[in-house]
């Protein structure tokens, strides 16, 4: 199965480029569409879901667009991917991105449309690089992790405890999903 | 009543379940030591509220969203005070000891208001910015409010003069 993802975004361009590739592709192709105004003709779609996970653990291959959310999240499970950088988004900084996880070999970044039919055979014949992206932010994690906790004055004490018997724009924990990896 | 204990106390701010979201989480992720965390959401409505990390978060807060994708900026004049007063008032209930933010400009508010209690502030510039900082990331060049900001590429070294390179080489994992 290819599992297609746009994010929050309208990506037009990139559902109109599957639905014409799915019209020759015997393959199962889910897209999900999100603000997109071309509706899908030659394979299913839907907006949004709550979470996209079942649909990238069953996908054999994701073509995505640049978002960072998504690009992390497809690497962390060791999908391949195709991305495509979105160019309705500001600075083009997905274009940079994804230029740069290119060389890293971790994913096939998609410059011309055009060339999708090409990259996903590519993709579904290649042994995919599988690099720990981890070590980006490995620097801050431990520097992090050497901090201490500063001690609190009584005044501060006090001033904390007055503060939290009301609960201003607080969140319950209940509505909170937690799922650690 | 004490709400202290004695894990680092990490006010996470410019949560909502996009790319700024996912980074944090895998940044906290890869802590060694036990962290209490207090999530600050800001997407629309509050965004998504998930918190892949191992440990129950202290405490969440549901503050302004700064910008939203299509708005103009002019709206982060009235914006980002109003989230100053939250930010104080986070910041100095749930006693925290160090605000961090991944590329957001919901950072600045909590900077200013760490720096006014005397708290630490880190920034990460998101590893989606390759050549140019965001918009966060030029204030933060030019205004001493972070004590530090981390960045991932050696492309963006000019501009953060005193700031980290979180990993040691060009384009090296």
């Amino acid at each position: 199965m290819i599992f297609v993802t746009v994010g929050s975004w309208a990506f037009d361009e990139l559902v109109k480029a599957v639905d014409e590739y799915a019209l020759n592709s015997s393959e199962e192709i889910i897209i999900q569409i999100a603000n997109s105004t071309y509706h899908p003709k030659n394979c299913s779609s839907f907006k949004t879901a709550p979470s996209l996970d079942e649909y990238i653990q069953r996908a054999d291959l994701i073509i995505a667009h640049g978002g960072t959310g998504t690009t992390l999240e497809v690497l962390s499970l060791n999908k391949p991917l195709i991305s495509v950088a979105n160019p309705h988004v500001k600075d083009n900084h997905q274009a940079e991105f994804l230029e740069k996880l290119e060389k890293l070999g971790c994913l096939h970044y998609l410059r011309d449309l055009h060339d999708l039919a090409a990259a996903v055979a590519v993709l579904h014949d290649e042994d995919f690089t599988r690099v720990n992206l981890s070590s980006l932010w490995g620097g801050l994690s431990a520097d992090i992790s050497q901090l201490a906790p500063s001690s609190s004055s009584t005044l501060q004490q006090w001033l904390s405890s007055v503060l939290l018997k009301n609960n201003f724009f607080r969140i319950p924990a209940s509505l909170i999903s937690q799922k650690v990896r | 009543m004490s709400n202290k204990t004695d894990n680092l106390c990490v006010c996470v701010v410019g949560l909502g379940g996009g790319g700024f979201h996912a980074e944090s989480e895998l940044i906290l992720s890869q802590v060694n030591s036990e962290l209490d965390c207090v999530l600050v959401f800001s997407g629309p409505n509050g965004g998504i509220l998930r918190w892949n990390v191992t440990g129950e978060p202290k405490a969440s807060y549901k503050v302004i969203s700064p910008l939203l994708m299509g708005e103009g900026y002019w709206r982060l004049i009235y914006r980002l005070p109003l989230n100053f007063i939250l930010a104080m008032y986070i910041l100095i209930a749930q006693r925290v000891d160090v605000v961090f933010g991944v590329g957001t400009i919901q950072f600045i508010p909590f900077a200013l208001a760490a720096r006014l209690l005397g708290k630490q502030s880190w920034f990460f510039e998101s590893v989606t910015r390759v050549k140019k900082p965001s918009l966060t990331g030029v204030i933060l060049s030019k205004l001493p409010l972070a004590n530090r900001v981390y960045y991932c590429w050696y492309t963006l070294s000019g501009y953060f003069k005193n700031g980290r390179l979180s990993i040691g080489r060009e384009g090296g994992v």
